[in-house]
């Protein structure tokens, strides 16, 4: 291999290190938004407790008791809202994620990913 | 139920952390809801600061200060400056445990100074039923660099819990807490020998992950309960921070792992860091303060 191609090889490893930094920013900082404080728990929104409460909101459940992230039993006295408030942080957080991971799978140089 | 953030700093001769709390003040009071602060500090930190900084506008993002005594103690603690600088200076921040007596708040979030707020996401906390938050991990913001010494106190030890930020409110049990901490303090030598980990130089991070373990009942229990953060995030003294732009971007340099003197450049944007390079925070503070204003 040549002193040119070596160099940029190395440039290359080098641009694909920043961008695994970047994109894992963008997922930690996804998973941070994620967790949601109610009714004095703590819940990690993601796909299964969107689906498990939207299942008991069309029984037409008005109040349940889940798990917290904790595993501490918590009162959901109005599921809608419960719901309603999930689902609007969780597309806030996962659409904002997405946004950004596409502006950064656009830059092609270090410079640019960092900019 | 008042609430409210707290904050110690001591300076000692080489890092300025009256400065840097400042710093961390502006940021709460730009990004968080409950933004009241408070500064446990000494009379020669208060005093620095108020000759680099106007003492109107140190009130206007710090609302409280306490003053206590700044003990002339033999703790020592290495700063690094990236890997090529390492002094050894003295730590005076180790009155975390004097937290629960001087807090005027009822629900009080203690973050240390260079746990810097970039974010609301700890605003959640007081919505919280847990008495006590404190969480158990942190990532380095380099995902392959990983540090044992961060899981537990040592190999054969308990696990690692991070005072760089803890929630408690006003309870008997939160007291009883902070009381063995102090405890823990007092009788160091003794429970850094039980606990494995034999180091002369008293550290918080050990003292509250001991105490979480004693007030556990000597096991692995749920005394204390996460923040509402799944994890803290950090960037260690070998790393560099560049700048700070537009209030809270942060371009730091990022030390590979195995490959000393060779980095990766990082850009950190609305998120609560603790940045471990004590000389790097000091040298973008200013900055800080002056977009944060």
């Amino acid at each position: 291999m040549t002193d040119l191609r070596l160099e940029k090889a190395l440039e290359f490893a080098n641009y694909r290190s920043t961008l695994a930094v970047q994109q894992k920013q963008l997922k930690d900082k996804c998973e941070a938004r994620l967790n949601y404080a109610f009714n004095g728990g703590l819940f990690k929104i993601n796909e299964t407790l969107i689906s498990f409460i939207g299942n008991f909101l069309q029984q037409d459940k008005k109040a349940i008791v889940i798990l917290d992230a904790n595993e501490t039993p918590i009162d959901i006295e109005d599921l809608q809202k419960f719901y309603e408030d999930i689902t609007t942080r969780w597309f806030e957080a996962v659409n904002d994620y997405h946004r950004q991971y596409q502006e950064l799978s656009t830059k092609r140089k270090v410079s640019k990913i960092v900019e | 139920m008042t609430r409210g953030n707290l904050i110690f700093s001591h300076n000692n001769r080489s890092i300025d952390y009256g400065k840097i709390a400042l710093a961390n003040a502006c940021l709460i009071k730009k990004y968080m809801t409950n933004n009241h602060v408070t500064l446990i500090t000494d009379t020669g930190t208060v005093e620095w600061l108020y000759k680099t900084y106007d003492e109107d506008f140190v009130k206007s993002k710090i609302e409280n200060i306490i003053v206590t005594k700044r003990r002339n103690i033999n703790n020592t603690k290495r700063y690094y400056d990236t890997s090529y600088s390492k002094t050894v200076e003295k730590f005076y921040n180790i009155n975390r445990f004097e937290a629960f007596n001087l807090s005027p708040y009822d629900e009080t979030l203690l973050i240390d100074a260079d746990y810097l707020i970039g974010n609301n996401n700890l605003d959640q906390c007081w919505e919280l039923e847990y008495d006590l938050q404190i969480n158990n991990e942190s990532r380095d913001i380099m995902p392959s660099r990983i540090d044992k010494q961060f899981e537990k106190l040592d190999d054969r030890s308990i696990d690692f819990y991070w005072a760089t930020a803890v929630f408690f409110r006003k309870t008997k049990e939160n007291e009883l807490f902070f009381d063995t901490i102090k405890h823990i303090y007092r009788n160091w030598n003794y429970y850094s020998m039980l606990y494995d980990f034999i180091s002369p130089n008293f550290r918080n991070d050990h003292a509250f992950s001991i105490a979480v373990h004693i007030m556990n009942g000597m096991n692995r229990n749920n005394f204390v309960k996460p923040l509402p953060v799944p994890f803290l995030q950090h960037s260690i003294g070998a790393d560099d921070v560049l700048e700070c732009t537009n209030g809270n971007q942060f371009k730091i340099l990022i030390e590979k792992p195995n490959q000393r003197g060779n980095y990766v450049i990082c850009k950190i944007e609305d998120t609560n860091i603790h940045i471990m390079n004590k000389f790097a925070l000091n040298r973008i503070a200013g900055s800080i303060i002056e977009q944060n204003k």
